[in-house]
């Protein structure tokens, strides 16, 4: 048998690490990018109807790194305008759509809206609202994921 | 560990009229159906699929839940009352049982 150098080992020894991680099988590797895409972008569109959102009034805040894919907190909030409907979507989610929800004005306040999401892996991760008028709103942050939470 | 479908509610002192932020967990394993737990078997979709806010038998929030929500799942959400009155939270999950809380709140 071939002895391994050390360029094989380590990277041996990242697969095995990643594979680790993932604590699944057939996730993270190229032949599932197109259909994760794919769930990514039917989630998308079952909120937008295929509109593209005004960037600049809805707010997402998430960390850049989360240690822990287990517990990452993402908060949507709306700046100069009132969210009626809120939705989240993880892209590299198994299932990507996260929230949506149906907000009366009345009570909500600032309607701002916090949860705290697994995370399979680093991926995109997308808030879009409705507001009073109608007009479509949309922010989106890189979650870069340190241990995947196997969403 | 606390039993299934225990929810806490936290709601902060508030001033009428003025938007602050109620936090509820409720105790579930909200498994997606997706990973391995402890002993490497995939447990089967077990997960809050949605949260309803009322504020005196008015809807405030009306949530559908995906099971990307972690584990004894957060959610946080604005309130903005100018009166007191009963605040009730209701989830259910996939499984089609519902949970219920409800607390008083009372702006200052």
């Amino acid at each position: 048998m071939q002895k391994l150098n050390r360029r094989d080992f380590l990277f041996l020894l990242g697969a095995a690490n990643a594979a680790l991680a993932m604590g699944m099988p057939g996730h993270a590797f190229p032949g599932d990018a197109e259909e994760q895409k794919t769930k990514a972008e039917a989630a998308v569109k079952a909120f937008t109807g295929g509109k593209d959102p005004v960037n600049g009034s809805l707010i997402i805040e998430a960390p850049d790194v989360a240690e822990n894919g287990a517990q990452v907190p993402v908060a949507i909030s709306m700046k100069g305008a009132k969210p009626v409907r809120v939705a989240l979507v993880v892209d590299h989610n198994p299932v990507p759509a996260a929230l949506d929800a149906a907000i009366s004005p009345k009570y909500a306040g600032d309607a701002k809206i916090a949860v705290r999401i697994k995370m399979k892996r680093s991926s995109l991760v997308r808030a879009f609202a409705y507001d009073e008028k109608g007009t479509l709103h949309g922010a989106s942050k890189n979650v870069t994921v340190t241990l995947g939470g196997c969403g | 560990m606390a039993e299934t479908g225990t929810a806490k509610l936290r709601i902060p002192r508030m001033a009428k009229g003025a938007s602050a932020q109620a936090q509820t967990i409720i105790v579930h394993p909200n498994d997606s159906g997706f990973a391995k737990d402890e002993t490497g078997a995939i447990p089967p979709a077990y997960f809050i699929e949605s949260l309803t806010v009322e504020f005196e038998g008015e809807v405030v929030y009306q949530m559908k839940l995906g099971p990307s929500l972690s584990k004894d799942p957060y959610v946080e959400f604005s309130l903005a009352v100018d009166k007191p009155g009963r605040l009730r939270l209701t989830w259910r999950d996939n499984k089609g049982a519902v949970f219920t809380r409800e607390q008083a709140v009372e702006p200052v």
